[in-house]
């Protein structure tokens, strides 16, 4: 009374024109529908969709295991600046000057890479505005809501944070910023701390991203005690910059501590396979990134399920529940056109890992977004084979 | 057909292993702050008056009452005293004594560190950290992930199906207490989330009201331009050493650089009461402070104005709450000084979004429009 779990999307969420998405048609939709059939097929309470903004506390939350779904957007500070623009190439190359005109080219090409890229441009090109109004964007949502909660007399507030792509460097600066706060600091902060192909150490310095502030289960930590790092086996993104790749074995001056939380069991590993989408929608190859294919996950769905519940499921439970078999139900991808595809992306995958500059060249940021590039182009090549 | 009767008995027997999985929950009814003591479990006939008596769920309204009527450190006090009892009818034995030192550890720890603090420290956030006893679901079913011990290693706690009262009682302790702290710390919290809370409704008007920014002024903000950062916006220059976490809200001071502005200047002669102009505030800077929610900008800029007619003339710029002006050199020779009050309006901010382009193509037009002034001069 109650569990608070919070969605923050990754990148991609706005749309190619920067207008508002017609109601219904917006990545909380899906995100909302995904969740509840997994708090479903869990057997876990039905989550009350409570908004940033709202005001009061939906029906049933005096009930000890209440759950509240509380979707967080920030994509409208990127939208208003596409919005904006008549010229995408013009405006590309305003933003990072170092850009090539063929990396001008790959980012305008098509939607996905416009929708998709250019929040990062926009991250790093206008990072004094960008990062300081998503921070605060996010911030306020989430002390609202946990503000609303404690309100409830004689409640219980737990709070579990799924972040994906983007997100997770987004949500990272925001829950450093609350940890600046020491009634935050010094609280039983999140309990579990979720990234879905962890972009933050791309886009931020070493010593934030493995701040002792977010080392899980530490003293100082705004997470207690959990984080869990997810990847999928097919998805570039998480390996961008290979050598920055979300480890704690890069957590620099932290790094004992953080390799004493690996130890422990305080921070996870979790590898995810294939692509699977909600029951009602089809998966493409590009989905391997998709926030919904990551959290449908068996091992990331059982692990949410687990901190929603607020117990462990034991393996009985699991058998009954079997959803392995579940999940196997739900649309998986299915390439028609070359059945190897997903095996081909899979070695493309690794070749990008492994097999890619092995550092940043002089400036780092175009590494990024060229790999980026890269990236998404391969994801959008194995559809067109798929 | 079946009968009532072994209707009544297959649906006794569906229940069974619902009442088992009830069992198992005693996890994740003590995580959601809300224990009880299973049925059918043998206990001391107090134990479930002196769980409800500790439980922050039930007893809430006592403990906020007693907050009030004794104090925080009284009340604290209060909980392990509850606690305790609980403990002592529980019939637990040393198999909990890694887990039970942990939190008799941390409790008194705790209160050494609020001891000392009145209600206003209280209030203002001043609660020692109490993280340590986080009660989580722990990796095993029927498992909580418990107290950390005083070297710093969280302890497991298990519930041990035929005598989990121990268990659940230590667990409650820790529980309400860390409830009763973040029950004392909302005041604190509030604080915080009306932070975040003004911060964002700052943005807002910011953006509406005083953000208008060219692409390059903006990146100057963000200081993107490397070297000419510090000709472009050398007043926010100090803003870019911040981390975005450790400031919330919008920058309370610019710099203007090659911003274009529309403008109407009175003249109230025989064939109109105005003339259009553009203007181009080549340098100049802004303050954005707060009055509230209010945002109230002034400052000022060294400017071009661009008549419809005649030659550029240089003045300058001043930004009210209210609005701009400008005031520029006369345009002609004769004693007729009409035309040099100009009132502005800043047509890079009536774009929706962040105008950029808008303000690039102002830009661009303004630029051609020198350069078409210049050349003559230049030949």
């Amino acid at each position: 009374m109650p569990t608070i779990v919070y969605l923050i999307h990754g990148m991609g969420c706005g749309s190619a024109s920067g207008q508002a998405p017609a109601a219904g048609k917006d990545w909380t939709t899906s995100a909302i529908a995904a969740f509840t059939g997994l708090c479903k097929s869990f057997g876990v309470p039905t989550p009350a969709v409570v908004q940033p903004d709202a005001t009061s506390a939906p029906p049933g939350s005096d009930q000890p295991d209440a759950v509240w779904l509380v979707p967080l957007s920030y994509y409208p500070v990127f939208d208003e600046f596409r919005s904006s623009s008549q010229t995408r190439g013009k405006l590309a190359k305003g933003l990072a000057a170092g850009l090539a005109d063929a990396d001008i080219t790959r980012l305008v090409g098509t939607d996905f890479a416009w929708v998709n890229c250019l929040d990062v441009l926009l991250w790093w090109g206008d990072d004094a505005q960008t990062q300081n109004r998503i921070t605060t964007t996010l911030g306020a949502g989430l002390t609202a809501i946990n503000q609303l909660a404690a309100d409830i007399p004689g409640a219980t507030t737990r709070r579990i944070v799924i972040s994906h792509s983007l997100g997770t460097a987004a949500t990272t600066m925001t829950l450093r910023s609350l940890a600046q706060k020491p009634v935050w600091a010094n609280s039983t902060g999140i309990e579990a701390f979720f990234t879905l192909a962890n972009v933050a150490p791309f886009v931020m310095q070493e010593n934030e991203v493995y701040d002792l502030s977010l080392l899980p289960d530490g003293a100082i930590s705004l997470i207690q005690p959990q984080m869990y790092n997810a990847r999928n086996e097919c998805d570039p993104i998480p390996w961008l910059m290979p050598w920055r790749a979300f480890s704690p074995s890069r957590a620099g001056a932290n790094l004992a501590a953080w390799q004493k939380a690996e130890s422990q069991g305080t921070y996870e590993l979790i590898n995810t396979p294939g692509v699977a989408c909600p029951a009602n929608e089809t998966p493409s190859i590009a989905g391997v990134h998709n926030y919904l294919n990551y959290m449908l996950s068996p091992d990331v769905a059982q692990r949410i399920a687990t901190h929603v519940r607020g117990s462990a499921f034991s393996a009985a439970e699991l058998a009954k529940i079997d959803y392995h078999a579940q999940w196997k139900a739900l649309p998986h991808l299915q390439c028609t056109k070359d059945k190897a595809a997903f095996d081909k992306l899979r070695k493309s995958v690794l070749d990008y890992r492994n097999n890619g500059p092995t550092q940043a060249g002089g400036n780092a940021q175009l590494t990024w977004i060229r790999r980026l590039l890269d990236g998404v182009e391969m994801l959008l090549a194995y559809e067109g084979k798929c | 057909m079946l009968s009532r009767t072994r209707w009544a008995a297959l649906t006794l027997l569906a229940a069974l292993p619902l009442a088992r999985a009830g069992a198992q929950n005693v996890a994740s009814e003590c995580v959601n702050g809300a224990p009880v003591i299973p049925a059918g479990i043998a206990a001391d006939p107090s134990a479930a008056a002196l769980l409800e008596s500790l439980s922050w769920q039930k007893s809430y309204a006592d403990y906020a009452r007693l907050v009030v009527a004794v104090g925080p450190v009284a009340t604290f006090d209060s909980i392990t005293q509850r606690g305790r009892a609980l403990l002592a009818v529980s019939g637990i034995d040393g198999a909990l004594d890694t887990q039970r030192d942990a939190l008799e550890w941390r409790l008194r720890a705790l209160r050494l560190g609020i001891s000392p603090l009145t209600m206003a420290a209280i209030g203002a956030g001043s609660i020692p950290s109490y993280s340590a006893l986080a009660v989580t679901p722990g990796a095993a079913a029927g498992t909580v992930s418990f107290v950390r011990d005083s070297a710093g290693n969280r302890t497991a706690l298990a519930f041990d199906a035929a005598k989990p009262v121990p268990a659940i009682a230590l667990c409650a302790i820790a529980r309400t207490t860390t409830n009763y702290l973040t029950f004392l710390s909302k005041p604190a919290f509030k604080a915080v989330a009306d932070d975040y809370a003004r911060a964002l409704k700052h943005w807002n008007v910011y953006i509406e009201n005083g953000y208008s920014m060219t692409l390059i002024e903006r990146l100057g903000n963000s200081c993107r331009l490397g070297l000419l950062n510090f000709i472009v916006a050398p007043t926010v220059a100090g803003r870019c050493s911040d981390k975005p976490w450790e400031v919330l809200g919008p920058p309370t001071v610019r710099t203007i650089f090659i911003h274009p502005s529309a403008g109407l200047a009175p003249v109230f002669d025989t064939s109109s009461t105005a003339r259009a102009t553009s203007i181009a505030e080549w340098y100049g800077i802004l303050f954005t402070p707060f009055n509230g929610d209010r945002i109230l900008p002034f400052g000022a800029s060294v400017a071009t104005m661009f008549p419809q007619t005649g030659r550029p003339q240089i003045g300058a710029v001043v930004h009210t709450p209210i609005g701009k002006a400008g005031w520029f050199r006369s345009g002609n020779s004769t004693a007729d000084k009409r035309g040099r009050f100009v009132l502005m309006a800043d047509v890079v901010g009536w774009v929706p979004g962040n105008r950029a382009e808008t303000g690039k193509q102002l830009s661009g037009l303004i630029v051609k429009k020198v350069g078409q002034v210049l050349e003559p001069v230049a030949r």
